[in-house]
């Protein structure tokens, strides 16, 4: 027998009287409270093992002192956009996808959530003076709108860009949890992204997250509300019959969402940076989609060239029935 | 396997018993016990000690995946509201000699309550005391020692509170009464590591695959990082295509290599086989 959800919760002393910790403290009152220096003496232990943990997870309440906002990474999609910057709000997430590279990036499977949002913000106000604008993606190393119901940083993050000149944010998420922003007014200044796979691949490599069902029921609300939403097929995956599963899945999903309500759909492969495969290899050595033979382009590792070929001409082809040309977006 | 380090033959006898583990012979300088599956250490008392009891049963061991290790023995309690003769799976040990903290992973659900614990190098009386948690004599080193071998999900440590930082030495009766008392709860919590492990150790080899492995990396001749990347190779491979080793064991009935370069050569043309 395992202790439930977050039984355990570390909590910085630095970081002590913020208001989100006492909410959290109350939705977790059963919980045992242990007192940190800082969140790196649980987050950063040697020798932790990813999957024990996630059958466990606790919660890490910390400050985060530095790298408040990162600059975006070759691997991720940067829509045209420039300045192009991402932040960790939250380490971890509450999903278990087979394939996910915060596997291969973190020591632990416990969650970080930083309270001192209010130096996030700062952080990007300082930017935006020498840039001007930039293009920010808040949900990347988590998934934000999973957790809203525990921390509404989604909400607070829409209404932080909603007031600040110069700033587009990305909210990317694979929850069905909509209804907790739904009161909310669409922005120009955020993009609500919906990241969705084929039934068969949720079921099978997606543990612990909606149903493609629940998703699409998401996104069509958001659109309802009058969004503009996202949609990334990304990562593809290789699987049995691809070439079948996905063409099937991408009608499935227009069948279901208003094209109108589409602002553009990012479509790429499973590619990961080479050292975090490693680690994702040996933690996740029963999956059958980090088995496969991928190849190693510089510092990252993927399908062949040809296979990627294959894979994205099949889909954007597919994408293209629905939509315009312009508003595919191949991530390479 | 389950691994279990006392301090004293008084707090490990109730474990001895409820286990029929067995004195091993040649033990020295820890005298241990054992059994099919579980080892138990009594390490004496200190810190030291404590560390090089736990270094002694896992030195060379294979399989450390496999184990659980688990420090059980009694405690001081600053605390008053601690009561004599109550067991606490300890979440934090603290070394005051080095300030040092360790954290091993509350993943195990159990109906213990929980507690920090304070690691000193000598008995601490109510005049020194300077925490308000329990005190003990070996925690820290047990967990220093432990952290080297194991993950923080494999380890743990149980303390039972003996006194109120009193000076009079408890009697053995009375420690192994205060252990026995707690016996149905520290063995449900042993049941719970095990279990957690077991459930980890999912391999997609079987002992047949590994030793076909073994005996081609010696019949190709290969390099340590060569055998590595086989064996990684192979692991997908299984996996990913639910085939035999057939592959694998067709190159044990080839020619040995003679040569770094055939060696090399054969290696690819495995790989290859592999990947294909």
């Amino acid at each position: 027998m395992l202790n439930r959800l977050y039984s355990h919760i570390y909590i910085e002393k630095a970081a002590r009287g913020a208001p989100e910790i006492d909410k959290l403290l109350a939705r977790f009152s059963d919980a045992t409270v242990i007192e940190i220096e800082t969140y790196q003496q649980i987050f950063n232990r040697s020798r932790q093992n990813f999957r024990a943990q996630k059958a466990s997870p606790a919660l890490i309440l910390a400050k985060k002192r530095d790298g408040l906002l990162y600059r975006g990474s070759d691997v991720a999609p940067d829509f045209g956009q420039e300045n192009f910057y991402y932040n960790a709000l939250i380490l971890n997430c509450l999903y278990d996808c087979s394939y996910c590279y915060l596997q291969g990036m973190y020591n632990s499977a416990n969650t970080v959530i930083f309270v001192n949002k209010e130096d996030f913000f700062q952080a990007v106000k300082e930017e935006l003076k020498i840039k001007k604008s930039l293009y920010l993606c808040v949900s990347y190393d988590s998934d934000l709108l999973a957790f809203e119901t525990l921390i509404p940083y989604s909400r607070q993050w829409i209404e932080f860009a909603d007031a600040t000149p110069g700033l587009l944010i990305e909210l990317r998420t694979k929850s069905a949890n909509f209804k907790s922003i739904s009161d909310l007014k669409p922005s120009e200044s955020v993009v609500l992204a919906w990241t969705l796979s084929p039934a068969s691949v949720v079921e099978r490599h997606e543990a612990k997250t909606p149903s493609l069902t629940a998703r699409l029921r998401a996104a069509r609300q958001a659109i309802e509300r009058g969004w503009k939403i996202r949609l990334c097929f990304d990562p593809v995956l290789r699987v049995k019959d691809w070439d079948k599963v996905y063409p099937e899945f991408i009608g499935q999903v227009f069948s279901q969402l208003p094209v109108a309500g589409i602002r553009d759909v990012s479509l790429g492969v499973f590619r990961i940076n080479s050292q975090y495969f490693k680690r994702l290899r040996n933690v996740r050595i029963e999956s059958e989609i980090i088995s496969y033979p991928f190849e190693r382009a510089g510092q990252i590792f993927t399908y062949s060239k040809k296979e990627q070929e294959e894979m994205l001409e099949r889909l954007s082809a597919e994408t293209a029935r629905y939509l315009p040309n312009e508003k595919i977006v191949l991530c390479l | 396997m389950l691994f279990i380090v006392s301090a004293l033959h008084c707090e490990a006898r109730p474990f001895i018993e409820y286990f029929s583990l067995k004195k091993d012979s040649g033990s020295l300088p820890f005298d241990t016990f054992s059994s099919d599956d579980c080892c138990l250490i009594i390490s004496g008392i200190g810190r030291v000690r404590s560390a090089m009891a736990v270094a002694s049963l896992l030195s060379g061991k294979t399989g450390l995946n496999e184990m659980a290790l688990l420090n059980i023995g009694i405690c001081g309690s600053a605390d008053s509201k601690k009561q004599v003769g109550e067991a606490f799976f300890i979440n934090q040990v603290v070394d005051t000699q080095t300030g040092r903290k360790y954290f091993p992973d509350c993943i195990v659900k159990t109906l213990l309550k929980e507690s920090d614990l304070h690691t000193f190098d000598a008995p601490v009386s109510k005049a020194t005391q300077t925490v308000t948690s329990l005190v003990d004599m070996e925690g820290a080193g047990f967990c220093q020692a432990a952290s080297m071998f194991l993950s923080t999900h494999q380890f743990g440590c149980v303390k039972i509170v003996s006194d109120h930082l009193s000076a009079d030495i408890p009697s053995k009766s009375f420690v192994e009464e205060l252990i026995r008392d707690n016996l149905k709860q520290i063995t449900e919590l042993f049941d719970g590591y095990k279990s957690l492990i077991k459930s980890l150790l999912a391999h997609p080899l079987t002992k047949e695959e590994l030793t076909i492995l073994a005996q081609v990396m010696k019949h190709l001749k290969l390099t340590d990082y060569q055998r590595s990347l086989l064996k990684n190779d192979y692991m997908a491979f299984r996996v990913r295509t639910g085939r035999d080793i057939s592959i694998v064991d067709d190159f044990l009935r080839s020619e040995p290599p003679t040569s770094k370069d055939q060696s090399k050569r054969a290696f690819n043309e495995l790989r290859s086989a592999l990947v294909k």
